[in-house]
């Protein structure tokens, strides 16, 4: 049983006794421990602890801490309600009567005698979501502005996922930039129904639409009609009985709701713009192209500095840098860790080398590390990364290599885990690979990964976001950025996206792991709440201060 | 020995391992309601053959045979899909059961000291899982998170529990 293997039974387990498992859910169950006998001993050590769980004394201590007095035992299972018990008093009631009056005093003096155990409660779990289930599938990613100000009250931050559904804007200004390649501006007030990945319903309010010839066709839908783009920007302002269309680029086409026949159907190209009147009648007058008033907002304004949003930094500025056979001092911010050498890791060497560059960096950055070989170090994060909140968290170091081995593998990785769950398939792990030309994610049965063309001799930027939430899908993504690549927002592409999943785990550690034969270099270790922070301008650098946590 | 203190051996027997009994049918028949009924069902069968039961044998081994029985005819006469495994699954099952009963005791003994280690708001959690009839939205009311993340820190609570029980057990062997 591998460990995807591990991670799916343990999540079918837990299904199994705190839900109900679906058919196809319980063929895999019957699968998974057909084959295996790990999986079976698994199998029979997790419900013995449910079941365990279920009688044990320690549990009646703590009814206190439960906010009503647990309910009296029903349903134990003993050998007096044997008899009493409807199921099986037809063939209980038989011997009784054999043994008579003697028997049933017998039984009666036996219940004082007996220990008396909780039986398994049933708890009532038909409600609760099944991980295992179907997972809801993201379809935007949300930017919103600094003054955005949502009806429902609730604060969206940047680089959020969102779902199919509705979104409220009272005032400012956001960008919804859909998984197809379409984006939407929206100025509040705004309501606008996201309805799929090319998709979206706007019931009121001004939205600008922008795409280019890669994305996919987008159908914008309001009251009065359906609108498909062709590689185009335009604004549609929707208002109480009309609307209007203004086409800035390209060409889009416009379909009236109420037409009964396509001649309704109007092609409406850039430079034009046209007011359109109730349904019923499909008139239309034309009006000025009110270039300036739609595109005055544009996209909001960024985070002026960079620095904001950091929460980890280490720029491998070290005077020296021998591990392991030297203690590292703790240089950085936002660590509560100086770098360690991995545990149970054969071998460990990580040196000082010269920085590495990116096109426009600053010369004056001395430092980055150097993986001669197979290494492995790790430091812990003061603030670390949690599955179970709402949030969106990013990461990103710099990697090169300037010569791929003869043979064997040239990777590096990036692995985020708890240091107190030290299972290998409890890592989220970030792999960049000369070897291969790729890059994946791995992370519990929901990795992903790409072919790139990764060249020797180039400096790459890797950049991680981990979209994080309580009630919502999680999903993470990789971008890996050539030198001449510009970073300057973040991607409405990337280069791997991981399967929406579940998941509460906490980050408290990051590694990093070469597995090579030839040097692998690294450097500008970050972490951030934001694309800019991970990914700034080159010359909007935070103070690398010694950091005042050590280990 | 007179019918009496027969039935008086065997009550003793039964209650002694009520829940070794329980936990067995438990792991053939994962359904809580169901085991229930199966283990009610292996109570009557030893009643009836109790004086077929040789003494100087252990009990256990003789009373899982009569449920192994039971689980098989609970199975057979409901057939529907709260047979959650496979015939072939139980069958292996079974045997394997009774090979690893002596671990799974061990690991049963480790649960009291796993269970100290949580912490209290752990505790609560199992406590209204384990003892109280409460229903799930009762539960992720009173705790205050949302249903799913209620199943997950149940997910995540025996997870603990089964590492720390599997260290625990591993340290005893040496």
């Amino acid at each position: 049983m591998n460990s995807a293997e591990r991670t799916e039974l343990e999540r079918l387990l837990a299904v199994l006794c705190d839900g109900e498992l679906s058919d196809d859910e319980t063929g895999r169950l019957n699968e998974l421990l057909r084959g295996d006998r790990d999986a079976r001993r698994l199998y029979l050590q997790y419900v013995d602890l449910h079941a365990g769980l279920a009688q044990h004394p320690r549990l009646a201590e703590w009814a206190d801490l439960t906010e009503a007095a647990p309910a009296a035992p029903q349903n134990v299972v003993t050998p007096r309600n044997v008899a009493a018990s409807r199921t099986v008093s037809h063939r209980w009631t038989p011997y009784i009567l054999t043994i008579g009056a003697t028997l049933a005093a017998s039984v009666v003096l036996q219940i004082a005698w007996w220990r008396s155990q909780p039986t398994p409660p049933t708890l009532d779990i038909s409600h609760i979501a099944n991980v295992a289930a179907v997972v809801p599938q993201y379809v935007a990613t949300l930017v919103p502005g600094s003054n955005c100000d949502w009806n429902d009250g609730t604060a969206r931050r940047e680089g959020m996922r969102l779902l199919p559904g509705p979104l409220s804007l009272h005032s400012g200004t956001a960008v919804v930039r859909f998984d197809g390649g379409a984006e939407l501006v929206l100025e509040g007030p705004v309501e606008l129904d996201i309805d799929g990945v090319g998709a979206a319903t706007l019931h009121e309010g001004k939205v600008l639409f922008r795409s280019d010839e890669s994305a996919d066709m987008f159908r914008l839908n309001t009251p009065l009609s359906q609108m498909l783009d062709y590689g185009t920007e335009y604004a549609v302002v929707v208002a109480a009985g009309n609307e209007e269309l203004h086409v800035f680029d390209g060409e889009v086409v416009r379909t009236p709701k109420s037409a009964a026949d396509l001649a309704q159907t109007v092609s409406v190209k850039a430079g034009q713009a046209w007011q359109f009147l109730s349904a019923i009648d499909a008139s239309r007058r034309p009006v000025p192209l009110d270039d300036e008033h739609f595109r005055r907002p544009a996209a909001p304004a960024a985070a002026p500095n960079a620095a904001g949003g950091l929460t980890a930094y280490d720029s491998f500025d070290y005077e020296t840098f021998a591990m392991p056979k030297e203690p590292v001092a703790p240089r950085g911010t936002g660590f509560a860790s100086a770098w360690l050498p991995s545990p149970n890791e054969r071998r460990t060497e990580f040196r000082k080398t010269y920085g590495l560059e990116r096109a426009g960096r600053s010369q004056d950055d001395e430092g980055a590390v150097v993986a001669p070989h197979t290494g492995s170090m790790y430091r812990l994060l003061e603030k670390p990364i949690s599955l179970d909140t709402d949030g969106v968290f990013y990461f990103s170091f710099l990697a090169r290599t300037d010569k791929l081995p003869s043979e064997g593998p040239c990777d590096i990785r990036l692995a985020l885990h708890n240091e107190s769950d030290s299972g290998p398939q409890h890592r989220l792990t970030t792999t960049l690979s000369w070897a291969k030309g790729g890059a994946w994610l791995s992370w519990e049965g929901a990795g992903n990964k790409t072919s790139l063309p990764i060249e020797t001799d180039r400096t790459y930027l890797v950049v991680g976001k981990i979209v994080a939430s309580r009630r919502q899908p999680d999903q993470v993504f990789i971008g890996v950025f050539g030198p001449c690549q510009k970073v300057a927002k973040e991607p409405a592409d990337w280069s791997v996206a991981s399967r929406p999943f579940d998941c509460y785990t906490v980050f408290d550690a990051v590694h990093i792991q070469t597995s090579t034969s030839t040097p692998i270099i690294v450097d500008e270790l970050r972490f951030g709440t934001t694309w800019s922070a991970v990914a700034p301008p080159e010359t909007d650098r935070p103070a690398d201060s010694p950091s005042a946590n050590t280990n | 020995m007179t019918p009496d203190s027969s039935m008086d051996r065997l009550l003793r027997l039964l209650a002694e391992h009520q829940h070794d009994l329980y936990r067995y049918v438990f792991s053939l028949l994962p359904h809580e309601a169901d085991a229930r009924d199966v283990l009610q069902e292996t109570y009557v069968g030893l009643t009836r053959k109790f004086d077929e039961y040789d003494a100087q044998k252990p009990f256990l081994p003789w009373a899982f045979g009569f449920a192994y029985m039971q689980v098989l005819k609970h199975r057979e006469q409901t057939r529907r899909a709260r047979n959650v495994l496979a015939s072939d699954v139980v069958e292996v099952l079974a045997v394997e059961r009774s090979t690893e009963a002596s671990l799974l005791d061990s690991r049963l003994q480790a649960l009291d000291q796993c269970l100290e280690k949580l912490p209290d708001a752990d505790r609560r959690l199992i406590a209204h899982r384990y003892l109280s009839r409460t229903t799930s939205e009762q539960i992720a009311e009173i705790v205050g998170s949302s249903k799913r993340t209620l199943f997950r820190n149940l997910e995540r609570i025996r997870r603990l529990l089964h590492n720390c029980i599997s260290n625990r057990v591993e340290e005893l062997a040496g």
